[in-house]
């Protein structure tokens, strides 16, 4: 036994005992469970956390606000599908992490958020910058711990990556009290690693119902949502609409799963979605519903959806099934197993498969508009065909986000980031940020409004610093476009605080950031400035005018049936 | 219709309010509540529920309960009108559940 042994604790020099504060376990922790990428923003009781980061393997991106830590990190989560970290301060800080936790949790969207607290001693007293963010976010977390003992960090990180990343993703919130962060302590050995979760598999007896009812059905749609992406599906999938042929749509999460040049793809679905898909799914008599939930945007008014179909309804979740719509068959399993072991064979549907066909050649979406100013779908479907499959579009909130969901083509879903369940502005540039980080390959454009752009105009900051490929395309009319839509059809043109005609000159805006940035005016410009986007390393952003009057079709009118679309 | 769902949570911090949140914020009231002194790091609550409005299904409740990592156990005592997915097929009141759901046609 050598004398150092023998020392008591106390003994041991300042700087190693620094190295076994809480906060040290939280870093080392991460680095262990291979996160290579953090974002966040600093501030008092987080701040042991920034002190054991210096010299870490991790980079942390200092975002300029914390909402955009949380949907820089969704981001790189949709596209790695490992939970995206993200950290703030107590306080404030923690608030500004809510909407963007909350749309990982409507998007399912796997998410690890460290928050830093007061000290445990002041919780519960209105202690400066204390919030009770535990209870704040328990309706839009999958899970969340309040870590009390700091040799149980490792545990508890470890256990909040596995619940964020397992069956169905979404985000798990740990909460720091400073005192915790700054406690010495020697975790015990790391026990035995929990064994992976196995996957459901589908019952034989149920897939032989759901087979006798393809082999029935005169009218088949199967209905794709999210959760196939999440479940590891795509190829079952594909497979499946390739070897029975059964006409399919998407919801806006759906899209990019099924191939998007398959023959018998009819397009997304709901309030904005073709008109091919939404006749097909309310003439359907069957409708294989997969890792979709009825979603009000999707089904219209629920009664009148698909109203004379009996339904399968294969999810990874048991909660989904019959949340909304009763399920005639009822697949709670894995859904690549489903999709892979479900075998009607060729389905003998020759006139439905036509009447489909026939009907995506008439509705198809007509690129042509009058005059010389920009049309913005034409726009888009330009842009998504420069840049094939190598596009991920970071989409904001509002008509340009409809009309990218209708005019791009999605080779895979995570080439689609979109703030689907929340629709939430703001998500599109931090979003666009966090994908261009992790895939610097591949061509990440944010489309975005100039109602989106405000609400998280400041990382223009972050893109400049980091040199971040992102390349932003600004679709400017001068208006909250699909509220005056709204405002137009529903509210007798009663046009109500959403003109925005004192924007700023973005372009000039975006140079103040340092950021490349140029405007497009008219049509004639349009393929220039894709290629001088897509060209570009990046940051860049295109600041395009387009008609103020230009809205969204077709439309579903809300509380309305998807078979009364409205056309322009 | 009111339903009793014995649900066994963790002794967890924040278990019982999440528990408790979720039944509500799912449209359905709480008339009675009871919980069990913990004991080996689990305690069992009792409560009677009833859907706000005529839409919402017990089952999908239960199930979201379950979903909770805080809850190892969700049983009913009152089990009428109920369907039982975990089956998968539509059960023979089928008819009686579609009448309840505002969804169907």
């Amino acid at each position: 036994m050598t004398m150092l042994s023998t020392l008591p604790k106390t003994e041991t020099a300042p700087q190693e005992r620094a190295r076994n504060t809480g906060a040290h376990l939280v870093v080392r922790t991460l680095e262990k469970l291979g996160v290579t990428r953090i974002f966040g923003y600093p501030g008092g009781a987080i701040m042991p956390v920034y002190d054991a980061l210096t010299g870490s393997s991790l980079q942390h991106v200092l975002v300029r606000h914390e909402q955009a830590a949380a949907f820089a990190a969704d981001a790189q989560a949709r596209i790695t599908g490992k939970a995206g970290v993200c950290l703030a301060t107590s306080g404030p800080g923690a608030t500004n992490l809510l909407t963007g936790i909350a749309n990982a949790y409507m998007d399912s969207v796997p998410m690890v958020i460290l928050t830093g607290q007061v000290p445990s001693g002041l919780m519960g007293t209105d202690a400066f910058q204390e919030v009770d963010v535990f209870g704040m976010t328990l309706p839009v977390v999958k899970h969340s711990i309040i870590i009390r003992d700091a040799s149980r960090i490792p545990e508890l990180i470890e256990e909040a990556f596995r619940i964020a990343e397992e069956g169905r993703p979404g985000p798990v919130l740990i909460d720091l009290p400073k005192d915790v962060l700054q406690a010495e302590t020697s975790p015990p050995s790391p026990g035995a690693p929990r064994p992976a979760a196995r996957p459901l598999l589908a019952s034989p007896p149920l897939l032989e119902a759901a087979t006798a009812l393809l082999a029935q059905a005169q009218r088949p749609v199967l209905y794709i949502g999210g959760g196939v992406g999440l479940g590891g599906a795509i190829g079952p999938l594909r497979d499946f609409m390739a070897r029975t042929g059964i006409p399919a749509v998407a919801t806006l999460k759906g899209l990019g799963t099924p191939h998007p040049d398959a023959v018998n793809f009819l397009g997304m679905l709901g309030m904005h979605g073709t008109r091919t898909a939404n006749m097909a799914v309310n003439e359907s008599d069957l409708l294989l519903c997969v890792g979709a939930r009825f979603d009000d945007r999707a089904t219209g008014k629920p009664d009148t959806f698909a109203p004379d179909a009996r339904i399968i309804h294969i999810d990874g979740d048991p909660a989904e099934i019959g949340k909304l719509r009763w399920a005639d068959v009822a697949l709670n399993c894995d859904i690549a197993d489903a999709l892979t072991r479900l075998d009607p064979g060729y389905l003998e549907i020759e006139d439905w498969r036509e009447t489909c066909a026939e009907r995506l050649a008439a509705f198809a979406f007509d690129y042509e508009a009058p005059g010389s100013g920009i049309f913005a779908p034409a726009l888009l479907k330009q842009l998504s065909e420069a840049a094939g499959d190598d596009f991920i579009a970071a989409c904001d909130v509002g008509q340009h986000q409809m009309w990218v969901a209708q005019h791009c083509r999605f080779a895979r879903p995570e080439s689609h980031l979109t703030s689907a369940g929340l629709g939430a502005m703001g998500y599109g540039l931090p979003a666009g940020i966090g994908a261009a980080m992790e895939r610097p390959d591949m061509k990440v454009v944010t489309i975005t409004g100039d109602g989106s752009i405000m609400m998280n105009i400041q990382e223009l900051a972050t893109a400049r610093r980091y040199g971040v490929p992102i390349k932003i395309l600004l679709l400017d009319n001068g208006t909250l476009g699909l509220v005056r839509q709204w405002q137009e059809y529903f509210f007798e043109q009663n046009f109500s605080e959403i003109d925005l005609y004192d924007n700023p000159d973005f372009a000039e805006v975006a140079r103040a950031f340092g950021v490349e940035a140029f405007t497009v005016h008219s049509r004639d410009e349009v393929p220039g400035a894709i290629d001088r986007l897509l060209r570009s390393r990046g940051p860049i952003l295109a600041h395009v005018l387009i008609d103020p009057r230009e809205n969204v079709w077709p439309l579903v009118p809300p509380g309305a049936s998807n078979a009364d679309m409205m056309e322009n | 219709m009111s339903h009793t769902l014995n649900i066994e949570i963790f002794e967890t911090e924040g278990a019982l309010v999440r528990l408790l949140g979720l039944i509500e914020r799912r449209g359905f009231t709480i008339s009675s509540m009871a919980m069990s002194a913990p004991s080996n790091g689990s305690a069992r609550v009792t409560v009677d529920v009833a859907a706000r409005g005529g839409a919402r299904q017990i089952d999908v409740l239960t199930r979201q309960i379950e979903r909770l990592f805080d809850v190892h156990a969700v049983s009913r005592t009152t089990a009428a009108e109920t369907v039982d997915f975990a089956a998968g097929l539509a059960p023979a009141n089928a008819s009686e559940w579609r009448a309840q759901c505002p969804s169907q046609p």
